[in-house]
């Protein structure tokens, strides 16, 4: 299939979720729940079902402090819905949150280490729960004319196929008027809960540069492709002109939290060849100072990866700050050691990789740098 | 989730069960084209296609997959937009494959490298991954990839299967198969 007759199809599938679903009170609780209609508690009950797979999935983060800990952001936010919305976060580097009708809000793992403070991943988790709290869902789901071409758009964009068509709302955005009903209700919440709300326009600006960055066919995907994202900028901008700056930003402990998330995902973009993305987290030298000092190795696979203009040179230099900054950094050694080799600088190839070998003598890759070892020995004419 | 890497990387067309199938037999000749020869494992059933790929199983690719792929470097790894290269350590290609089989699929967060050496093949140094995740359903599986380049094209073969019963049944076919695997190009300088 041509990317013109991918865009087209995802046109219209888009095009089919149009605004106009009639009006349902909103989510209140246990008593709401005993209530529901039929048509609603299929969807609740798939939703139950897709929370089943993921959780076999192995794809749920399961260090469960933290995700206690983005309960509480979520309990803080609606307290009345407390013991009905269940955080979860995917360990996926893609830039995505969405809410199942069932209450279940998932948050990549992707999302989380973009933000700079508690308020910014609070202004997601309202917009995402307010979703589940009016119900939309279950509000939208009569607007997918076109189930077949949706199925067939959501397979093609790789969204799990079990999950059913009734939530590709959740996953590619809702309709305008829908987002911005999420919009309107997740900002007074967020504002309720004693958050920072100038804080709220920033989370989708940034979101906005990222997508704009990303080398993989990402644009499309989920969150981060809702299709009015400037909408939701808009929104919270005008939400928050005449609001003070003086609320919950929660930024250092926030940042320490995700400490480790952050280097991981760092690490998982860089796996999947995602290196714009990592140069976008990592471009000025206030970002880095979030990281631990290797981060300076990662960031030289970025340049290293990307492969541009002169990134052969960015790269080594951030090797050679990873090796200064953190010199029991193992893998920096075999990084300088590959561009020496490569290079023809064979002795300063030989020391780098030995200097790995000693730092690192369990690593998985050994036997690679055991080769290359000796090869920079017999092109020096050593044994 | 979406059909994992290495399903990704077979033509629909197969899977889908329009191409005609043959079945592997101990006097079958090796298998050759303009840049390699392999000898398919006996007892195996081979999908046909038209383009350069040879796909293998057992008992359906859902529980066994073999296949043999010759790709232009230009088109090697097509998702992360990078090409092969005869340049490319073998640490630097497999990398690089490990990158596309991610890329394939972003939820595949239950990927484990359980080994990651390199190794020869037809001659020439290449890769050889072992790799653990696990499918939606909670279903464990392994994957051996082996990739190597020559100056044109870069070669991958893998076997995927569930780590219970079917991959270590099946292992030794597919580790015989990939020493079979001979270059007819002329050596790299």
């Amino acid at each position: 299939m041509s990317p013109k007759v991918r865009i087209a199809l995802i046109a219209l599938a888009l095009a089919s979720l149009a605004p106009g679903a009639a009006a349902v009170d909103p989510f209140a609780g246990s008593d709401d729940l005993a209530k529901i209609e039929a048509e609603e508690r299929r969807l609740w009950d798939q939703a139950e079902e897709f929370d089943d797979i993921m959780r076999r999935s192995g794809q749920l983060y399961e260090d469960q402090a933290f995700v206690d800990y983005l309960q509480g952001i979520a309990d803080r936010l609606y307290p009345e819905l407390k013991g009905h919305v269940r955080i979860k976060m995917l360990k996926s580097p893609i830039l995505n949150a969405f809410a199942l009708p069932n209450g279940s809000v998932y948050v990549n793992q992707g999302l989380v280490s973009r933000f700079q403070n508690e308020a910014q991943l609070a202004t997601v988790i309202g917009h995402e729960i307010a979703h589940f709290e009016l119900r939309h869902g279950y509000r939208q789901r009569s607007l997918l004319k076109n189930t077949l071409l949706l199925r067939a758009v959501v397979q093609m964009l790789g969204v799990p196929s079990q999950v059913d068509i009734v939530f590709s709302s959740s996953m590619f955005g809702y309709s305008r008027e829908l987002e911005s009903e999420a919009d309107e209700l997740g900002y007074q919440h967020v504002a309720a809960a004693g958050y920072d709300v100038k804080e709220t326009p920033k989370v989708f600006e940034h979101l906005i540069r990222e997508t704009k960055t990303s080398e993989v066919r990402e644009r499309i995907y989920l969150f981060s492709s809702h299709p009015k994202l400037q909408d939701r900028v808009d929104n919270y901008a005008r939400l928050s002109r005449n609001a003070p700056d003086d609320g919950i930003r929660n930024t250092e402990e926030y940042l320490q939290r995700i400490g480790v998330i952050r280097l991981t995902n760092i690490q998982n973009e860089l796996t999947m060849g995602r290196a714009k993305n990592v140069l976008l987290a990592l471009c000025s030298p206030e970002s880095l100072s979030d990281y631990p000092p290797e981060i300076h190795y990662y960031l030289g696979e970025a340049y290293r990866q990307r492969g541009a203009m002169g990134d052969d040179v960015s790269s080594e230099f951030a090797y050679m700050d990873a090796v200064r900054l953190a010199p029991n950094f193992a893998p920096s050694y075999r990084a300088l050691g590959i561009i020496y080799l490569k290079d023809g600088a064979y002795a300063d190839a030989e020391g780098q990789f030995a200097r790995y070998l000693e730092l690192a003598p369990e690593a998985p890759d050994i036997a690679y740098v055991l080769h290359y070892l000796r090869l920079a020995r017999e092109k020096q004419g050593k044994s | 989730m979406r059909r994992r890497a290495f399903l990704t990387a077979l033509p629909a067309l197969a899977l889908a069960g329009c191409a005609s199938w043959v079945v592997i037999q101990a006097e079958t000749p090796p298998y050759e084209d303009e840049t390699y020869q392999i000898q398919l494992p006996p007892g195996w059933v081979r999908a046909m296609f038209e383009q350069e790929a040879v796909a293998l199983t057992r008992d359906g690719h859902h529980l066994e997959l073999i296949f043999v792929q010759r790709t232009p470097h230009a088109k090697a790894f097509k998702r992360i937009k990078k090409p092969a290269s005869g340049d490319l350590l073998p640490s630097e290609l497999a990398e690089l494959a490990l990158s596309e089989q991610k890329a394939a699929d972003p939820a595949l967060s239950t990927l484990v490298i359980l080994s990651n050496q390199p190794a020869m093949l037809g001659g020439r140094l290449g890769f050889r991954l072992h790799l653990r995740f696990t499918t939606p359903k909670g279903l464990p599986m392994e994957q051996l990839l082996y990739g190597v380049c020559d100056a044109k094209y870069y070669y991958s073969m893998g076997f995927q299967a569930p780590s219970f019963h079917y991959f270590p049944t099946y292992q030794p076919d597919f580790e015989r198969m990939v020493r079979s695997f001979k270059l007819l190009t002329p050596p790299l300088s």
